[in-house]
C-alpha cells in the first residue's frame, strides 16, 4: 500500500469535561468528524487504562489520541497528570515492539479550543499517513491478538 | 556503623554458616530463620522457615539454585507480623524485589534480620538437578570453580546479566568475594540490628577484605558488558512486531511467568477474571473480524500489559524464564522493557525504600515532551 492511498484509523479517548466540550461546542462536532477518528468519551483522561490503548492498537488502530484537560483544570484534580505518566510509560513499552511514539498522542484541550482540536486530528492523520499502517494492527496473516 | 567480623570455615563454608545460624537460633537472636534447605532425600533446595537448630543439618544457604524468588515468602512471613523476631538468608534479587513489595504494603522490614550474601548466581533448576546427580556436594564444587559454571553448564542468563551481586538493605552481608572461603568468611554488619546479632556471638572483629571491592568492581563491569550484549541481541531479534510475535509464539497463557515473578503483585490478575473468559460466540466474532484467531487468545495483550504493569519494577531475577514450560525468552523481554521504563523514570527497583514507584507519583512540571 503506498502512503497516498493509506487512510489511518485513530482511536480517540476524550475526557468528558474540557476536550469533549470542545468537540461538541458550536457544531464543531460536524467539523471534527474526521473519517479517520473514532471517538470514545471517557470520564477523565486519567481513566484511560493502558489496556484500552494496547487493545486499540491490537484491534486495528494506527494511532491513539488521548485528550485531557489542561493541568489545573482537571475535574478530578490530577487525573490528567496521572495520564501523562501512564502515556510516558506506554510509549516506552510500545517502543519495545517498534511502535513509533508518534502513534500515541496525549494533548491538553480546553473547552474553547475546538479549532485547535480539529487541527490536531488533521496533523496526526498526516503524520500517520507518512508512517503507514501500524504493524500491531496489521499483523502477519493468522496472528491475532 | 559498618563492622566486619570473621568466622573460620575449616574447609567447609556451608558447615560454618550452619553453625552460625544454629547459634542465632540457640541464643534467641531470632525465633526462626528463613534459609535455603535441601529437601532430603531430594536434591531440591527450598527456602525453609527453621525454628529448631537441629533442623539445619540440611541447610544449604549457598546452593547455586533458587526454585523461587524469596520476596513473596518474605512478604508472607512479615505482612501480618509473626509477633516475634525472624531472620532470612536471601539473595540480592530477593531483597530488591522485597523492597518493592514493602512499598506496595505487601510486607514489612520490621522485626526482620535480613542476611544477604555475595551472589555468584544460580543454575536453571533442571540443570542444577542434573549436576546434583553427578556431584555429591555441588555447592562446594561451584565455589571451587574458577568461573561460575560446572562442566560447561553456566549460570542463568539473568544472573550473568545481573549488576547487583551484593544485596542492598541487608543487616548483615555474608561476604564471599575477595576472601579465601576455605579458611574464613567475613560478615559485614551494616545496621545496628546486624551489629547486635553478631556481637551476641562474640566473634572477632576484623576489617573489610582489602580485595572485595576490586572483585565486585570487575564482576559488575563484566556483567554490564554481558547485559548490554544481551539487550542488543534481544532488541535485534524481538524489537519489532514480527519479532515479538515470533518471541511469544509458543506461549500457552499458563501465566507461570506471572506467578513466578516476585514483583507481579496484584491479588487478582485481570487475565484470570471473567473479562478474559470469552464464550464461543465472542470467539467466533473475533475470528470472523480478523479472519483467524490464535488460541489461546490475548497472548500479545498479556505480555504487553505485564510490561506496562511491572516492567518498571523488574529486578531481573529471571524466575519468569525459569518457570516457562515452552522456553519463551520472558527474561529478555523484561530486561529490555525494564531498562527502557526504568530509564525513563530514573528508577531502580530495590535501590531505596523511600523512593516512590513511578506509577504511584507525578509532578506538576515534568514530562513536557509527552504532550507535544
Ligand atoms: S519479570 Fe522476570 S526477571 Fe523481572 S522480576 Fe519478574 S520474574 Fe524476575
Ligand atoms: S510461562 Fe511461558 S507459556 Fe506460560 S504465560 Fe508465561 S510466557 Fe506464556
Amino acid at each position: 500500500m503506498s502512503a497516498s492511498d493509506f487512510e489511518p484509523t485513530i482511536v480517540g479517548f476524550l475526557c468528558n469535561w474540557c476536550p469533549f466540550t470542545a468537540v461538541d461546542l458550536a457544531g464543531s462536532l460536524t467539523r471534527a468528524k474526521s473519517p479517520n477518528f473514532r471517538l470514545i468519551r471517557v470520564v477523565c483522561s486519567g481513566t484511560v487504562d493502558p489496556k484500552f490503548v494496547l487493545q486499540s492498537f491490537l484491534e486495528g488502530a494506527d494511532g491513539v489520541f488521548i485528550g485531557g484537560c489542561w493541568p489545573g483544570d482537571c475535574h478530578y484534580i490530577h487525573g490528567n497528570l496521572k495520564a501523562r505518566r501512564r502515556v510516558a510509560l506506554l510509549t516506552e513499552v510500545l517502543g519495545q515492539v517498534g511502535i513509533e511514539k508518534e502513534r500515541l498522542w496525549l494533548r491538553w484541550i480546553a473547552a474553547s479550543e475546538s479549532a485547535r482540536f480539529v487541527e490536531m486530528v488533521e496533523e496526526m492523520t498526516r503524520q500517520l499517513r507518512v508512517l503507514g499502517p501500524c504493524a500491531l494492527a496489521r499483523r502477519p496473516r493468522g496472528i491475532s491478538p | 556503623m559498618k563492622r566486619v567480623y570473621s568466622i573460620r570455615t575449616h574447609g567447609n563454608p556451608t558447615l560454618a554458616l550452619r553453625s552460625l545460624f544454629a547459634s542465632w537460633l540457640e541464643q534467641k537472636v531470632v525465633q526462626a530463620l528463613l534459609v535455603p534447605v535441601r529437601q532430603a532425600p531430594s536434591a531440591v533446595v527450598m527456602q525453609t522457615l527453621v525454628s529448631d537448630p537441629e533442623e539445619l543439618d540440611y541447610a544449604d544457604p549457598l546452593a547455586p539454585v533458587a526454585f523461587s524468588n524469596a520476596a513473596a515468602l518474605l512478604s508472607s512471613i512479615t505482612h501480618h507480623s509473626a509477633g516475634a523476631r525472624l531472620g532470612a538468608v536471601v539473595r540480592s534479587c530477593d531483597i530488591r524485589a522485597f523492597v518493592e513489595r514493602i512499598k506496595l504494603h505487601q510486607g514489612s522490614r520490621d522485626n526482620l534480620l535480613l542476611v544477604g550474601f555475595d551472589c555468584l548466581g544460580r543454575f536453571e533448576n533442571q540443570e542444577y538437578l542434573k549436576l546434583c546427580n553427578k556431584y555429591d556436594d555441588l555447592t562446594t564444587e561451584f565455589y571451587r570453580a574458577a568461573t561460575p559454571g560446572i562442566d560447561g553448564i553456566e549460570i542463568t542468563r539473568a544472573c550473568r546479566a545481573c549488576v547487583f551481586p551484593v544485596a542492598p538493605h541487608a543487616d548483615i552481608n555474608i561476604c564471599l568475594f575477595g576472601t579465601n572461603l576455605w579458611e574464613e568468611i567475613r560478615l559485614e554488619a551494616a545496621t545496628a540490628a546486624g551489629v547486635s546479632a553478631l556481637e551476641a556471638l562474640s566473634l572477632p572483629l576484623v576489617g573489610e577484605s582489602p580485595e572485595r571491592g576490586a572483585v565486585i568492581e570487575s564482576m559488575v563491569s563484566e556483567r554490564k558488558a554481558y547485559r548490554d550484549a544481551l539487550l542488543s541481541e534481544y532488541r535485534a531479534r524481538a524489537g519489532s512486531v514480527p519479532g515479538f510475535v515470533r518471541l511469544t509464539a509458543a506461549c500457552v497463557n499458563c501465566y507461570n511467568c506471572r506467578v513466578a515473578c516476585p514483583v507481579c503483585h496484584c491479588r487478582e490478575c485481570v487475565f484470570c477474571t471473567d473479562l478474559f473468559l470469552h464464550d464461543g460466540s465472542r470467539l467466533l466474532g473475533r475470528a470472523k473480524r480478523h479472519g483467524a484467531l490464535r488460541m489461546p487468545t490475548d497472548t500479545l495483550l498479556y505480555h504487553l500489559t505485564r510490561m506496562v504493569h511491572v516492567g518498571a519494577l523488574c529486578v531481573g531475577c529471571g524466575q519468569c524464564s525459569s518457570a516457562c514450560p515452552n522456553g519463551v525468552d520472558v527474561v529478555g523481554m523484561f530486561l529490555s522493557a525494564g531498562a527502557a521504563t526504568q530509564g525513563r523514570f530514573d528508577y531502580v527497583p530495590g535501590r531505596s525504600l523511600e523512593e516512590k514507584q513511578p506509577m504511584t507519583v507525578f509532578c506538576e512540571d515534568e514530562l513536557a515532551d509527552v504532550t507535544g
